[in-house]
């Protein structure tokens, strides 16, 4: 099994370079200048020029790409054209804020998600299995900058039991608006998820000899069947886990936190481009490395699992 | 300055009051807020509490010498001090230069400076500081992007080739005196003393970074009324008050600016209560003017920002004026006034915005005449109609512009398609000449007429000068020199206006609007004023009622 996650983590590495090149790649295809945005309009074309020296934008494409590449296999993702702040320590500074951000969503996705996906599954038909299946799609199609503003509106300003937007002092009411626009869009997909799946697994002879048995409702439901449809669960929850760690640029935008979404956001539209290579190689690494834990965890649910 | 794409950038100007005027403002700010909120008793301004207001993005730096984008030169403003302020129409004002003369030739400036201003680290501010910034500004090492700002000064140019270690227009005469020659006579010289470049840094603090492009940027000190504390980039700024500040104390004991750039956002945070004063879009302003609560603080101030459509003198079909006039002839300006960009934009006649020497009210300049229009199209072998592309930023804003604006060419026999684009790409295109038309817009960098017509029409300036129309015309180009170079106000004026004429006549620009802010503030906000330039609010008359 060691072997298998060794081979894997060695499969990590061109993904990464991959990743890298096309970025660069893409950020020289679109055209613009990375250099208008650091000297403005009117510079002399001898500080255009000068700027673009020190910035090492006047070299061939390839050595800058070779320039990078080899900086970044030493740790070192360089300083951004904008601001020259180390693009480390910003995402160092950043990445907790998306960390915590995203480990509050996935608590509310699946506090609200497996247990309606379940209880409609068992109410297969009735009215509460209609109700969830309604208000999960109703989750999954509610746009999150409308779902954003009425939480603000809502909470932050009619009621004013919660901050409107920003990170303020840090504490969990700062999060909580956010993590509940996040949350709920992935609970209403768990919700689905979870009831397709545990209907199958229902199904299944071994649950008919259960119920022979004479096992309650309740461990059947929740001892055999639910640790049997824990799988395509879990993986669609760290499918979920991975994509909230990268940010999500639209969600920290509307409420105006610091984390790494809006960080590589702003930098698209800066065109600064070491930040935008540096912040991309850092989700593509997060993004791998959920994946790669998740492979390890279906060894812990489902002992059939075994890899080579 | 900065030309924006409407979605992306949004930015803010504010100002400052000089000595002289900051006994005024309290009392202006008494009658304003007595007047709004309809009690006749006067009020005395108190000290103390912390604004709270927002900017769009991240400052890029708080070094005066690398300031480019409007959120940076606002907060410079706070945190530092040029020669000369600006009050709210944009007009010179004094700050650190208590007063000035200008000589007989126009090439010598003679500032008297304050003797009590301090540095935030307590230094006594003199004029070697001034020399030690402009010629900082100046140094090839330093390689600042604002180099023209003061390269019109005599010596420039050898110091910096490094054929000189002082520029020799700079003199300290004493302490408190500085006398600032040029090279020859330049009119609006005494206005880009405001700009973020000429801010007065102290040298100690530059020097004792090793990088001061990379560490100075972001512990500035200056003379400012507010100084910095701390930075969280993505979440905010915190000022506090400079108790020592040369021309008093600033009522406010701090400001915060958080860093928010959704609009919709900005203004839940508002009626949340927790910004003091927010910007009204033209989406927000029906609703604020129809709510009691807020309808009594909206204010309104012609900005300096220009809007236009770009045409491409050099590219068929625009390298021919007349169908540039045809064009011209065919938006119907005062009706996209009336409904898509109602009271937030004002029909545009020519280049010169409200509130510049050299603005005509009475201008006429290009109505909407389709007729017109078809009859110039026609001369110019366009009888059939006409089909070009205008590339934009990609916003919902434009495109609610655009498509009415389609049908009025239309009416003309115009196809106007509409091509929306990455903002940075689209300006990449017109520096070098790839794209027939483009809407964009121009804000001042310094509150002249000089600003608009140098910058956007004289053949030196093509691409990223400012002329991205590429639009040359030698007796436009001589006329502009001149005016650079009259002193006197009614000639440059009567100058500014030959070259009005012939720029409208010529049309390089479609001229579609002038901005209008509009900024609603909270109840307790006393003494807020709008400023036209993006730099001139010090934040000094502003206080606080409990």
């Amino acid at each position: 099994m060691s072997r298998y996650f060794i081979r894997r983590l060695l499969l990590v590495v061109p993904v990464l370079f991959g990743v890298s090149l096309f970025t660069f790649i893409l950020f020289f295809i679109v055209p613009g200048d990375p250099v208008l945005s650091v000297v403005g309009e009117r510079a002399s074309p001898e500080t255009v020029a000068l700027i673009r020296a020190e910035l090492g934008l006047d070299k061939p494409l390839p050595i800058q790409y070779a320039t990078w590449v080899g900086r970044a296999l030493k740790g070192d993702l360089g300083r951004s054209f904008l601001n020259r702040r180390s693009i480390t320590e910003s995402i160092q500074a950043r990445f907790p804020v998306t960390l915590r951000l995203s480990l509050y969503s996935l608590a509310i996705a699946v506090a609200l998600g497996i247990p309606a996906g379940v209880w409609a599954a068992v109410h297969k038909g009735t009215w509460i299995d209609a109700a969830l299946r309604n208000v999960s799609l109703i989750g999954v199609c509610t746009p999150v900058i409308f779902q954003g503003l009425a939480l603000q509106y809502i909470f932050g300003v009619w009621l004013g039991w919660l901050p409107v937007s920003g990170i303020g002092d840090g504490s969990w009411r700062h999060y909580l608006l956010p993590a509940v626009v996040l949350g709920t869009n992935i609970a209403a997909f768990q919700a689905r998820l979870s009831r397709a799946v545990v209907l199958e697994v229902l199904d299944q002879d071994y649950i008919r000899t259960a119920r022979a048995k004479g096992l309650s409702q309740r461990v059947i439901v929740y001892k055999h069947a639910l640790r049997n449809a824990m799988i395509p669960i879990v993986t669609a929850l760290g499918g979920s886990l991975g994509s909230l760690l990268v940010g999500s640029a639209l969600t920290e935008t509307i409420f105006a936190l610091p984390g790494i979404g809006s960080y590589t956001l702003d930098a698209v539209f800066a065109r600064d481009l070491p930040v935008v290579m540096g912040a991309f190689l850092f989700q593509a690494v997060v993004f791998v490395g959920v994946n790669v834990l998740l492979d390890g965890l279906y060894v812990l649910i489902d002992p059939r699992v075994r890899y080579d | 300055m900065r030309r924006l794409g409407q979605l992306l950038v949004k930015r803010f100007r504010r100002t400052m009051p000089g000595p002289w005027r900051l006994s005024l403002i309290p009392v202006l700010a008494l009658v304003t807020s007595a007047f709004l909120a309809g009690h006749a008793l006067a009020e005395t301004p108190q000290y103390g509490g912390t604004w709270m207001g927002a900017i769009a993005n991240d400052p890029p730096t708080l070094d005066p010498a690398y300031s480019v984008a409007a959120v940076d030169g606002m907060l410079i403003a706070l945190l530092y001090d040029g020669l000369i302020g600006f009050d709210t129409e944009g007009r010179p004002i004094p700050n650190l230069a208590a007063r000035w003369e200008i000589s007989e030739d126009n090439r010598t400036y003679t500032f008297y400076l304050v003797d009590n201003a301090y540095f935030h680290n307590g230094k006594h501010f003199t004029a070697e500081d001034v020399k030690y910034s402009f010629e900082r500004v100046l140094h090839p090492d330093t390689a600042s992007p604002r180099t023209w700002v003061l390269d019109r000064i005599e010596g420039a140019k050898e110091f910096m080739a490094g054929q000189a270690s002082e520029v020799s227009g700079i003199r300290v005469i004493d302490p408190y005196t500085i006398q600032i020659t040029l090279a020859e006579p330049f009119a609006p010289f005494l206005s880009m003393l405001g700009m973020p470049a000429a801010h007065i840094v102290d040298r100690n603090e530059i020097e004792k970074y090793a990088d001061p492009r990379t560490d100075y940027a972001f512990n500035p000190v200056g003379t400012g009324p507010f100084k910095f504390v701390s930075f969280n980039p993505g979440d905010r700024i915190v000022l506090g008050a400079h108790e020592d500040y040369h021309a008093g104390r600033p009522y406010l004991d701090g400001i915060v600016y958080r860093v928010i750039s959704d609009q919709a956002t900005l203004i839940a945070e508002f009626e949340a209560g927790t910004l003091h004063a927010v910007g009204l879009s033209a989406a927000d302003l029906p609703r604020f003017r129809n709510d009691p609560r807020y309808r009594d603080y909206i204010q309104t101030q012609n900005n300096l920002w220009l809007y236009f459509i770009g045409l491409n003198a050099t590219r068929p079909p625009f390298d021919d004026v007349r169908v540039r006039q045809a064009v011209s002839w065919a938006v119907d300006r005062e009706l996209l006034a009336e409904t898509v960009v109602k009271d937030t934009r004002i029909p545009a006649k020519g280049p010169i915005p409200p509130g510049l020497d050299g603005h005509r009210e009475d201008l006429v300049g290009y109505g909407y005449d389709p007729e017109k229009a078809r009859q110039l199209l026609a001369e110019a072998g366009y009888a059939n109609g006409l089909t070009f592309e205008v590339h934009m930023a990609n916003s919902d804003v434009n495109v609610q512009l655009f498509e009415p604006i389609q049908q009025m060419m239309a009416a003309a026999g115009i196809r106007m398609e509409i091509v929306l684009r990455d903002f940075s790409a689209m300006l990449a295109d017109t520096t070098r000449n790839a794209i027939d038309a483009f809407y964009a817009s121009w804000g001042a960098d310094y509150p002249e007429a000089e600003n608009y017509l140098y910058p956007l029409f004289h053949s030196d300036n093509f691409g990223a000068g400012g002329n991205r129309t590429s639009f040359s015309h030698p007796e436009v180009d001589r006329l502009i020199e001149l005016a650079q170079r009259t002193a006197d106000r009614d000639e440059r004026i009567a100058l500014y206006h030959q070259i009005e004429d012939l720029v409208l006549e010529q049309a390089p620009r479609v001229f579609l609007f002038y901005g209008q802010t509009w900024v609603v503030t909270r109840p307790e906000v006393r003494g807020y004023q709008l400023y036209r330039i993006f730099n001139a609010d010090k934040m000094t008359g502003i206080w606080l009622v409990e």
